[in-house]
């Protein structure tokens, strides 16, 4: 819990003390110490200005960059932002913020991963090109033009499918350099370099595809992990070939491992049902991730759930004492392994590491709290079951 | 500019003092770029000072550092300052460090000449060692199979690291491109570069810190300084020692995963044993553990468990996992080698095997479970033959020893029909026998201790303790003779606290005190689904059936009705019987009509079986090869003999099909023992003692009924042949006893005399007794060797010959007093063993197990003293003859080559008895008493002088012939006419 500011570190102990999943519901649904647009925006201001002032800076300088929009809209929406009644914005509207706020790269690539839960990424040529504007502080409209000009080059749908050996991680050196120069260079880099961009995380797609085949392909038995070689080697042409007719369908591995049933909505959520249920997984859009769709990036909170599910191990291999070698671990030693192993993916994707500030985040730690990966399903089942309850009458969910 | 733009080949940095020249590019690190150099000696001009020049450049991710023109590090803004004072900061630390680790471990580091400001920058002139990156080594090489090579590798990354934090620093910047390989073979060891990342343990100033996908620890990628501890090195080493074994660096998910990784993928581990391989395993998963305090916290923790790999690599070593493995070995290998054993692995083939343990009815896996349990014990399992005792202890080793985990409990089979009497360490040597010691074991007592300290221990498993092995030991009914010293091992044994065992036997054993188990018979119902398996029609008779709940006769039926023929059966004996005959049916039935094979099979089956299986229940133990050889010979001879054939009518004017293109026994034996009877036919077991018997002991005796049978319609022919030659015999001299007496008649009334069972002569008297007899042997081949020398002398040097051999007779004539005496000694020492009073009950050999063969050790006792008296004749003649110029000429050199004739006769006469009466003893007892053979080693080394004789199918009689004809010839001849013409009256006549 290195590099956690004083309030990150209480909503973090809290999570650890709960006992009861009432407990953590309760904390969920009155706790004040959420992270809130508010705070990350007033965190993020280089110049620490008052929240009027620095409402009235945003709210000017949006005005600027959209000539067409109403004020008042505008203002509506600043407000919105401040009273916690929205709690994300857009990709696109964050980095329009780094520009409102003149952030440096780094702060920059800091809100960003605050706002959306994920870094700039530099396989993206139309990310390339918003880093590009906040190093060199251009205009909104500079920076529109050069997008535009950028989508001439690269037009949609005309990269990302060939990229699929491309890792940002590799990449982004090369392409923070490419910042310096002209921004004529740029689009000439960007596009003598078409067949490298992407528009998603080819580590997390990695991952993703991993998790998913291993969910999949899981036999029935989950304690007998214990292959020979030769029936190892056999499971793996299995994975390979993806027998899909014998394998666990999506729709089961939603029901099972997403706990689709719980979180199912069909009428007003609360902010805070709203916010755990943000971009919840559904069999269309677990389809669309592992074919690689447009618009279809693997998401920050699919990767957390697979990881749960599958306790990150991406293949069956365990050694005969594996039981042995877990026993001598205490609960605290249980925990601290499965933080630090999701965190770890979490960072290597180019995502947010677990924000004790962020509800969904919370609950998360919460749930990994616990005895074992069995004690962490059940959790996870029993606080979405809570924070989602069904009324015997209707069927439908309650509203908080 | 945005691209580091390196110094340029040729430049020269005029360092004060030093000009130094800028070579080719090594490498280019986020802190810094590395040139190769030279600067010249000040005295010889002309000579290179190879150096490496590290240059301070950092890497700034939008080139705002960067070189101009006149080669100086320029900074754009102060963005770039900031960075660079960064990196600056960090080249000095790792500077100053490398200077005070050089102060204290000069050995472990490279040479730190000097460090300079220029060019706006820094310079560090190191020493240039002329070796490789590890990186470039796995590169070059890729991933080979060679683990040891890699374990050891380690080790010595380990040392060159154990200089850091001896002295309180931490290197964290592990990876193959900062290891330096440095020599070749034994001589390589490493060193570790770039020491920007370097730091005091437990510094809370963080300054830069490299991070490397693949090798970095957790705590370096997250920023978690403040748990960087020694740990966080020993990961790195560990993701070294993962790219060195699968050829690349840790994938991001398997930095993820919570326990073991897949190596299924490594070359060096796919043909390693699984002792090996968990061994790997468990390193790289304690290595490589993401909670700090999970991992290897110290260079020598993780040191033990390399050296511990290697020891497993090499099998060396008393140890829980050399047990697991020779254990798991020796039970597989006795499977493969044996066509009989190999359903054990077939499932499908298998019946269900069922105890009753502690009064209660269980499957194996229950009982095994009870067994090795806290509350478990060791027990005694009585069951008859046939219910398969065997196969239950084989089988339970096959699934004990499935995987290796080192909390398991290791299973070890051990035969009991190889112990011999008097035997008191006999199970635990066979532990130690596939074993390897380290250096520290120089003596069996040595490796005995260590195993014994093995067994008192305990494993912890889940809470609970375990023992260390399970002790599988099979067949105490077949142990012959005093089991006093056995029943005390197996008592001891089963008192150590790491020991449980299963002991197999036909009877109870209530000395052992031995919780009591058996095996139930097969249920009706698995008789009926393993004939239905089959199709085959059980039979009606209830007694049958019941019978049939045994599952050797239960096997035993449904092969021999596997010929589609329904088996018609009402005893167990008509079972054997129709068994027999459809392995017969089934072997001739793929054969041509007129193939010679056939007969074979036939001769194997119903003569040589029966006769390897009476030996086997005559000795009480499996057969080594000399002993089958001496059995197949006699039936080689039985063949051979035309008359005997005619006691096996079917077999007349079949022998040359029969024996085929072997020419002798030996080369029968092969075809016979291993190609039909082992191999084919699967009828017969080498054990892990290499030898061999039925398999199994119900069929034992029921050929040794048969071979009974053979036996007496032999003995009826040779008797009347027998008595016809007596009779002839009666007219011969005393020599007669010796063609006849010894091979036909002595040997014919013994087999006539009803069977005792035998009990075995007390091993320190055979000892003694060996003892004696190569002395004799010895002494006989001294004086063989003497004479021989001087009789070379007779053609060469004809003055020496008259010489040496003068002097040689004079010795002959002065110990002629002793001679009666001296063998007088010996005849009485091995007569000795004849002695009723001492030893009242019939007795055989302890090591061999033949019978004591007490006319060839007479004939030993007497045998210096013999050769010296005929020498001391022959020798005088030879002087004689030598003095008659004439008679020389004539008669000479066929008097010398007769001469020769008999020395060589009398040498094979040694080495035979020899080879026959000695050897069998050693042979046996380098395996099961390594003292006594080796003290009797120590006394006789020239026992390595006593070869083979030339001729290996002869035995002694034939060697006696042969000697006798020598004599004879020399005797009879036409010097010896004279002598005795001219020294009538025992006085020389003119």
């Amino acid at each position: 819990m290195a590099n956690m500011t004083e309030i990150s570190r209480t909503m973090a102990q809290n999570a650890f003390r709960a006992k009861t999943t009432d407990e953590a519901i309760s904390i969920l649904r009155e706790n004040a110490q959420f992270r809130t647009l508010k705070d990350i925006l007033t965190a993020a201001d280089p110049q620490h200005d008052s929240e009027k002032e620095l409402k009235k800076r945003i709210v000017e300088k949006l005005v600027l960059h959209h000539p067409d929009k109403k004020q008042e809209s505008l203002e509506r929406n600043v407000r919105n932002w401040f009273s916690g009644r929205v709690r994300t914005i857009s990709r696109e509207m964050a980095f329009e913020l780094c520009l409102v706020l003149e952030l440096s790269l780094e702060e920059a690539n800091r809100f960003m991963m605050r706002v959306t839960e994920e870094a700039i990424h530099w396989c993206n040529p139309e990310e390339i090109v918003w880093g590009y504007a906040i190093v060199h502080k251009l205009s909104y409209e500079e920076t529109m033009n050069l997008i535009a000009e950028t989508k001439k080059i690269l037009p949609e749908g005309s990269f990302g499918n060939d990229s699929k050996n491309v890792y940002t991680h590799l990449v982004r050196s090369e392409v923070l350099q490419q910042l310096q120069n002209t921004p004529e260079q740029l689009l000439s880099y960007i596009a003598e370099n078409k067949d490298r961009w992407g528009a998603y995380h080819n580590t997390a797609y990695d991952l993703f595809d991993k998790y998913m085949r291993l969910l999949q392909n899981a036999t029935t038995d989950t304690g007998e992990f214990e292959l020979r070689k030769e029936q190892y080697e056999k499971q793996k042409k299995r994975d390979a070939e993806a027998k899909m007719d014998d394998a666990l369908s999506v729709e089961d591995i939603l029901d099972t491992y997403f706990f689709r049933k719980c979180v199912e909505s069909t009428t007003e959520m609360s902010i805070l049902q709203r916010s755990i249920r943000m971009n919840w997984p559904d069999e269309s859009t677990l389809s669309k991730m592992k074919n690689r769709a447009p618009n279809a990036d693997v998401s920050r909170k699919v990767l957390i759930l697979l990881f749960l599910a599958t306790n990150g191990d991406s293949s069956e291999f365990q050694m005969e004492d594996d039981e042995e070698f877990d026993e001598r671990r205490t609960r605290d030693r249980v925990f601290r392994d499965l933080y630090l192993r999701l965190n770890r993916m979490l960072s290597r994707c180019g995502f947010q590491t677990l924000d004790p500030r962020s509800p969904f985040d919370w609950m998360i730690l919460f749930c990994i709290c616990a005895e074992d990966i069995w004690e962490t399903d059940r959790r996870l089942e029993e606080v979405l079951s809570g924070l989602f309850p069904v009324s015997e009458e209707s069927g439908n969910e309650i509203k908080e | 500019m945005t691209v580091r733009r390196e110094l340029s080949q040729g430049h020269v940095l005029e360092f004060p003092g030093m000009q130094c020249h800028v070579g080719e590019v090594l490498g280019m690190g986020s802190n810094a770029i590395v040139y190769k150099g030279w600067y010249y000696d000040r005295l010889h001009h002309q000579e290179k000072h190879h150096v490496l020049i590290k240059e301070l450049f950092p890497f700034h991710p939008q080139g705002l550092i960067y070189r101009d023109e006149k080669n100086h590090i320029c900074l754009k803004n102060d963005h770039a300052s900031g960075h660079f004072q960064l990196h600056r900061e960090s080249f000095e630390a790792g500077n100053r460090i490398h200077l005070r680790l050089l102060e204290n471990a000069p050995e472990s580091l490279g040479a730190n000449f000097n460090s300079y400001e220029l060019n706006g920058t820094l310079y560090s002139i190191l020493g240039c060692s002329g070796g490789r990156s590890l990186e470039e080594e796995l590169t070059l090489h890729s991933a080979g199979d060679d683990l040891r090579r890699y374990a050891v590798l380690m080790l010595r990354l380990l040392d060159a690291l154990e200089a850091f934090h001896e002295n309180g620093y931490l290197h964290l910047d592990i990876s193959p491109d900062n290891i330096l390989l440095i020599g070749k073979k034994n001589d390589e060891r490493m060193l570790l570069i770039d020491y920007n990342s370097a730091r005091r343990i437990a510094e809370d100033e963080t300054l830069y810190l490299s991070c490397k996908p693949g090798y970095s620890a957790p705590e370096l990628e997250m920023g978690d300084y403040e748990v960087i501890c020694a740990a966080s090195d020993l990961y790195s080493v560990t993701a070294v020692f993962f790219r060195c074994i699968m050829g690349r660096a840790l994938a991001i998910e398997e930095t993820l995963n919570s326990a073991a990784l897949d190596l299924n993928d490594s070359a060096c581990l796919c043909n390693a044993p699984q002792t090996v391989q968990w061994q790997v395993r468990s390193i790289l998963r304690k290595g490589l553990c993401n909670i700090v305090e999970d991992r290897y916290q110290t260079i020598d923790a993780m040191r033990k468990d390399l050296n511990e790999l290697i020891q497993r690599i090499d099998c060396v070593g008393v140890t829980h996992w050399a047990l697991w493995e020779t254990g798991r070995r020796s039970v597989e290998t006795l499977i493969r080698q044996n066509p009989s054993l190999q359903y054990i692995k077939k499932e499908n083939e298998m019946y269900p095997i069922r105890m009753e343990f502690k009064g209660k009815r269980m499957d194996l896996s229950l009982f095994l479970e009870e067994l090795l349990s806290d509350k478990g014990a060791s027990t005694l399992t009585v069951s008859k033959g046939g219910m398969g005792k065997t196969t239950l202890l084989l089988k339970t080793v096959l699934m004990q020893n499935r995987r290796y985990a080192a909390n398991q409990t290791a299973a070890f089979y051990v035969s009991l029909s190889g112990w011999r009497e008097g035997d008191r360490a006999f199970i635990r040597e066979q532990m130690l026998k596939h074993l390897h010691f380290n250096n520290g074991t120089t003596t069996f007592f040595n490796a005995l201790h260590e195993l014994e300290q093995l067994l008192d221990r305990k494993l912890r498993s889940q809470g609970k303790e375990k023992p260390v092995v399970l002790l599988l030991l099979d067949g105490l009914n077949e142990a012959q003779g005093d089991l006093k010293p056995l029943y005390d091992e197996i008592r001891m044994l089963s008192q150590m606290q790491g020991v449980r065992m299963i002991v197999s036997s036909r009877s109870d054993a209530p000395e052992l005190a031995l919780a009591d188990s058996s095996l139930l018979s097969l249920s009706s119902a698995d008789v009926e689904k393993a004939a239905a398996q089959k199709g085959v029609l059980l039979p009606r008779d209830e007694a049958m059936l019941e019978l049939l709940k045994t599952p050797l006769i239960l096997s035993i039926f449904l092969k021999a009705s596997e010929n589609c023929q329904q088996v018609n059966i009402q005893s167990q004996n008509e079972l054997l019987e129709a068994y027999l005959e459809s392995l017969y049916e089934k072997e001739v039935d793929r054969l041509p009509e007129n193939a010679a094979e056939r007969w074979q099979v036939d001769v194997a089956l119903h003569y040589v079986l029966p006769a390897i299986a009476a030996r086997t229940v005559k000795t009480g133990h499996a057969l080594r090869e000399e002993e089958m050889l001496k059995v197949v010979r006699d039936c080689y001879r039985v063949i051979s003999s035309p008359y005997l054939q005619k006691a096996f009518p079917q077999w007349i004017g079949r022998s040359r099909d029969v024996l085929g293109q072997a020419e002798n026994a030996g080369e029968w034996y092969g075809v016979m023992v291993h190609d039909l009877l082992w191999q084919q036919l699967g009828l017969l077991i080498r054990d892990g003692q290499n030898g061999y018997r039925v398999f199994h002991q119900t069929i034992s005796e029921w050929l040794t009924e048969k071979h009974q049978s053979n036996r007496q319609t032999i003995l009826k022919k040779k008797w009347i042949r027998t008595m016809a030659i007596a009779a002839i015999a009666s007219f011969l001299g005393t020599a007669a006893w010796f063609f006849l007496w010894h091979p036909y008649i002595q040997p014919l009334i013994n087999k006539l005399q009803p069977e005792q069972s035998a009990v075995m002569y007390p091993k320190e008297e055979t000892k003694e007794l060996l003892s004696s007899a190569m002395n004799r042997c010895f002494t006989a081949k001294a004086v063989n060797e003497n004479m021989r020398q001087v009789l070379g002398y007779v053609r060469s040097d004809p003055t020496k010959f008259d010489e040496s051999a003068a002097s040689l007779l004079e010795d002959y004539k002065d110990s002629a007093i002793n001679r009666e005496t001296n063998a007088g000694i010996y005849l009485g020492i091995f007569e000795g063993f004849e002695d009723e009073e001492r030893y009242p009950q019939e007795a055989i050999m302890p090591w061999s197990g033949h019978d004591y063969p007490i006319n060839g050790f007479r004939a030993l006792a007497l045998m210096p003293e013999e050769l010296e008296e005929k020498y001391c004749t022959y020798l005088e003649v030879l002087i004689w003859l030598r003095t008659k110029d004439k008679l020389f000429a004539v008669y000479g050199e066929e008097y010398v080559a007769d001469f020769e004739t008999l020395v060589n006769a009398d040498e094979q006469w040694i080495l035979g008895t020899y080879a026959w009466l000695i050897e069998p003893e050693m042979t046996v007892m380098a395996n099961t008493d390594h003292e006594m053979y080796y003290e009797l080693r120590k006394y006789f080394k020239a026992s390595d002088s006593m070869k083979k004789p030339a001729d290996a199918d002869a035995d002694l009689i034939a060697l006696e012939n042969e000697r006798t004809t020598a004599l004879k010839n020399l005797d009879t001849s036409a010097v010896m006419q004279e002598y005795n013409k001219c020294h009538e009256g025992g006085k020389p006549q003119p």
